[in-house]
């Protein structure tokens, strides 16, 4: 039951956000009519206030009027009335805004002629803006009212006459009716329809503000006007988007409750959260995108193309580059004794030229200018790209008829063929920069010379990296000494290689090889004692090998050499 | 979509005629709000991710818990995430999981559920539907859908005591008192050596230690390796008793089982019946094994078994009982037995093997099946309901 109520609750709450949303709407409608009839007619300042009223009057003269039957005499009498007593009420409204005086000066005028002298311009005026802004919000409500109507009808299964009675209390309270016999409404429907009717008045709200900010001498006859806001028409339309958010969440609760679905308790909250979240986002994003344009579409155009055009000639230098640098140092040699060009002295200056001023391809703008054309056009062409991709995948027919155009074949093989290129151009860049990037890495990365000289510390390695080390500075000795050790022998091999050379060290041979392959090959902790023994028979038959040097080098021990 | 689609034409036109940046800047508004919020919602769903915790194999009546961790593994907040996860009656009520959550970034929800073992079965456990969409109901709902998990429920395990299974394995775990059957490796005692015994009987250790001849005398011992040989063939059971009727013999058969391991002895299970997890074919014979890690094999079998219209319990046992040992207690189950399946069973006891019958639920002609059996020297047994099986808990 309390899932219920939370259930209910919600709903009530979502209606009453909407109806203030719809509210807020209509005063940004009345504004734009205000500034509209404004040209023509001098009206007072407080009309999108009393727009706002009406459109609290008709949701509460809906509310009212909703359980009679449309056109039967309950429903014309409380309509006829509602409608006696608000011509009366703004027609003293605007009365009063003259003052008390005039009013009492106008009474009997009334008597004498009634028809035009109530009925005058600025009175038909006003009502003809609230009885439109009347009008609208009587729809809107009905759309909104239409969506609530049926709360209980989708918890009947699982309530008792008691639940029902506690829950219509609850709506009560709202100022909500709960009908226990109404259908379940399709409310995406509704939803789709509160769309529509928010946009098609939107687009009217543009085209009004459209005509206001028009060039006032083709359009207003040269009347001296202040430029219309358009803050109302931006905030119509960012209240709409909040009227959708919250009638798709109305809706999406219906099916929810419908379908029997539990829904968490912070739903609402996170989804009002979110919404503002976005909304916020997206007026900003909005605000700061380029809404006008320095450029036109063909100067933008040229614009990027120089702009292509100058990368595409920065390439071609930079690969020319060398090329050019061996002509000039090819003509600085060639040339060298040619006669040099004498300076031309006394020549008329060259007239200056003055800039073009209808040129504006060719004249300084600010960069942001040009970007934001760019983004601009860039835009334009995408909006208009986007709606006729989504004409023609709802137009499935038309599609199929183009398709068989010759036109669209011709087109559709330049496609392809742009596509190729495209795909021709984007693998030769991308082998020439791999290229590129391969030789630099490979100036980058250094061939270490093997002759270098690099010290190396064994005293600072570990005792198995000391072995080792050891063991292979007897295999280079060895080589330098004219035992080389063959890429097949085995340690063990090489030790019987060399000791026929070395019969007075072999016990230092054969010591090095077995400690050289227990540190090699095995996972033993290698001691420092072992380290040292192997040091020790290293120092022996690096004198041996020294000398065996020296000899094959035909010098006699003692005689140091360079 | 198609207002829409319109709404933002008109205000290009419109847009376009006026130079009216306000109207771009509504257009990029609308534009925002439906592009971002397609990609939004698709973008929320794709780093979704749910996972199941629970424990897969459950015994008749126990509440399985099952945590479902729905996690969103991206920065982008989902404002609305409706879950509805398909379950099998027979274990939950409808519409267990319906939830409509929100889920923050990089965060996650946990619903719990409640399944209840009610029938044995193999049960799939979702897929998990999943949906969301954007904030303002410009473009449809995206879905998802995820993937199935499994839940054995294995089926009733009655404790039996005495089932009087017959053996004729002479090595074994279990004393028989029948003293034909000596167990040469569970020694009981020692005697001084009388003539006409066998010399493999003599302890030369012994014999040597006391100075005569001692001899070993062996307790004596059965096996019970035991092939429950199931029929499901729709055609053997009483089509008006059928699914009461295979209930009670798989339950009959997981009994036998579990009291068959609990002895210590080997256990084998064989059916015509199909397994769900491959309906295309019967479930593969589980040859006699013991141990604890093979009863939960056989539950498990026994678990997914469906009745089905495949082949007689006869062509069963033609095909199954020459791979079985000798000495093997063949323990056949089924509604019906025609003397086809007499004619099988006394041609597997003469290879060697022991056959007794047990007939679940209504047995038709049951007075002349224990007839026959008797005549053939087989025991027999008749069990209409879980009641009739108290005279093996005795």
């Amino acid at each position: 039951m309390n899932h219920l109520n939370e259930f209910q609750k919600n709903g009530c709450w979502a209606t009453v956000v909407s109806h203030l949303l719809v509210c807020l709407m209509m005063i940004c409608l009345t504004i734009s009519f205000a500034q509209l009839l404004g040209r023509f007619l001098p009206l007072s300042g407080s009309l999108p206030l009393w727009g706002g009223v009406i459109a609290g009057e008709a949701f509460l003269s809906y509310r009212v009027t909703r359980a009679k039957s449309p056109f039967s005499t309950e429903w014309l009498l409380a309509r006829g009335a509602e409608w006696v007593v608000l011509l009366a009420v703004i027609k003293l409204i605007i009365e009063l805004q003259h003052g008390l005086g005039m009013l009492l000066r106008d009474l009997p005028r009334w008597e004498q002629n009634f028809g035009p002298a109530f009925f005058n311009g600025e009175y038909m005026s006003v009502l003809f803006v609230l009885i439109t802004v009347w009008v609208l919000s009587t729809f809107f409500t009905s759309d909104l009212a239409e969506m609530e109507g049926n709360e209980l009808g989708l918890h009947t299964t699982l309530m008792n006459t008691e639940q029902i009675a506690h829950v219509q209390a609850t709506a009560a309270m709202y100022g909500m009716r709960v009908d226990d016999d109404t259908i379940p409404s399709n409310r995406r429907e509704i939803h789709n329809r509160l769309l529509s009717r928010t946009l098609t008045v939107g687009v009217m709200m543009v085209i009004i503000a459209g005509l206001l900010r028009q060039d006032r001498v083709t359009l207003w006859q040269g009347q001296t006007l202040a430029q219309a806001s358009v803050i109302n028409v931006v905030l119509y339309f960012i209240l709409g988007l909040g009227l959708f958010s919250q009638t798709n969440f109305m809706a999406l609760r219906a099916a929810w409750g419908y379908e029997h679905a539990k829904i968490h308790r912070h739903l609402v909250s996170r989804w009002v959260f979110y919404s503002l979240v976005f909304i916020l986002g997206l007026g900003v994003l909005a605000f700061i995108l380029p809404t006008r344009y320095s450029l036109g579409f063909l100067d933008t155009l040229m614009y990027f193309l120089g702009f292509l055009r100058m990368i595409v000639e920065f390439v071609i230098g930079i690969i020319m580059l060398p090329v050019l640098l061996i002509f000039r140092l090819l003509a600085l040699i060639l040339g060298s004794g040619s006669e040099k060009a004498e300076p031309v002295e006394n020549q008329p200056a060259a007239p200056i030229e003055t800039p073009v001023q209808d040129m504006p391809v060719d004249t300084y703008l600010p960069w942001w200018d040009v970007f934001k054309s760019f983004i601009f056009w860039g835009f334009f062409i995408a909006i208009l790209g986007f709606a006729v991709y989504q004409y023609l995948k709802q137009n499935q027919a038309l599609l199929a008829v183009l398709r068989r155009l010759p036109v669209w074949q011709w087109f559709q093989q330049a496609w392809q063929w742009l596509r190729g290129q495209v795909r021709t151009v984007r693998r030769g860049a991308n082998t020439v920069v791999q290229a590129g990037w391969k030789k630099l890495r490979a100036l980058r990365i250094k061939p270490v010379s093997a002759s270098k000289w690099r010290f190396m510390n064994p005293y600072r390695f570990t005792p198995r990296q000391q072995v080792i080390f050891f063991y292979l500075a007897l295999v280079r000795r060895g080589k330098e000494a004219g035992l080389p050790r063959h890429p097949s022998q085995t340690p063990y091999e090489y030790a019987r290689f060399i000791e026929p050379g070395l019969i007075e060290q072999t016990e230092a041979v054969t010591d090095m090889t077995e400690e050289f392959l227990d540190a090699r090959y095995s996972h033993h902790e290698v001691t420092s004692e072992q380290a040292s023994r192997v040091k020790r028979a290293w120092d022996r038959l690096r004198k041996v090998l020294i000398s065996k040097r020296r000899r094959s080098e035909g010098r006699e021990p003692g005689v140091t050499g360079k | 979509m198609g207002n829409y689609l319109l709404f933002l034409l008109v205000l290009l036109v419109v847009a376009a005629v006026v130079r009216g940046d306000f109207a771009f800047s509504v257009l990029y508004l609308f534009l925002g709000a439906y592009i971002l919020g397609k990609w939004w919602s698709g973008k929320a769903l794709s780093n979704v991710t749910c996972q199941r915790l629970f424990e897969p194999n459950a015994f008749l009546g126990e509440d399985v818990t099952v945590r479902l961790v729905v996690r969103n593994r991206g920065w982008l907040p989902i404002a609305w995430l409706r879950l509805y996860e398909s379950l099998p009656v027979e274990l939950t009520i409808p519409n267990a999981v319906n939830q409509v959550i929100t889920l923050g970034a990089r965060s996650q929800s946990t619903v719990i559920y409640n399944l209840q073992s009610r029938k044995r079965g193999y049960y799939p456990i979702g897929p998990l539907f999943t949906s969301t969409g954007d904030l303002l109901g410009l473009s449809r709902e995206q879905q998802e859908q995820g993937d199935i998990d499994h839940l054995t429920v294995y089926p009733k395990i009655i404790p039996l005591t005495r089932p009087n299974l017959p053996s004729r394995s002479p090595q074994g775990t279990l004393r028989s008192y029948q003293p034909i059957f000596e167990d040469p490796s569970r020694v009981l005692s020692k005697r001084d050596y009388v003539a006409g015994d066998s010399l493999r009987r003599v302890d030369w250790k012994a014999s040597a230690a006391l100075g005569r001849l001692q001899v070993k005398q062996f307790e004596p011992s059965i096996a019970h390796e035991t092939a429950i040989f199931l029929d499901l063939h729709n055609s053997d059971y009483d089509h008006h008793f059928r699914i009461n009727s295979t209930e009670l013999a798989i339950v009959i058969a997981a009994s036998l089982a579990n009291w068959v391991i609990a002895k210590k002895q080997a256990v084998g299970l064989v059916t015509n019946g199909v397994d769900q997890l491959d309906a295309s074919q019967t479930s593969k014979p589980l040859l006699p094994r013991k141990g604890r890690g093979h009863l939960t094999h056989v539950l498990e079998t026994l678990a997914r078994l469906q009745t089905a219209e495949t082949f007689s319990i006869a062509d069963l046992l033609r095909r199954e009982s020459p791979h079985l040992a000798w000495g093997t207690t063949l323990v056949v189950i089924t509604g019906k037995v025609d003397e086809i399946l007499f004619d099988e069973l006394f041609q597997a006891r003469r290879r060697g093997l022991n056959a007794v019958i047990i007939l679940a639920g209504r047995a038709v002609d049951w007075q002349e099946t224990q007839r026959k059996a008797n005549l053939f020297g087989f025991r027999a047994f008749a069990f209409q309901n879980e009641r009739d099986m108290d005279t093996w808990r005795q």
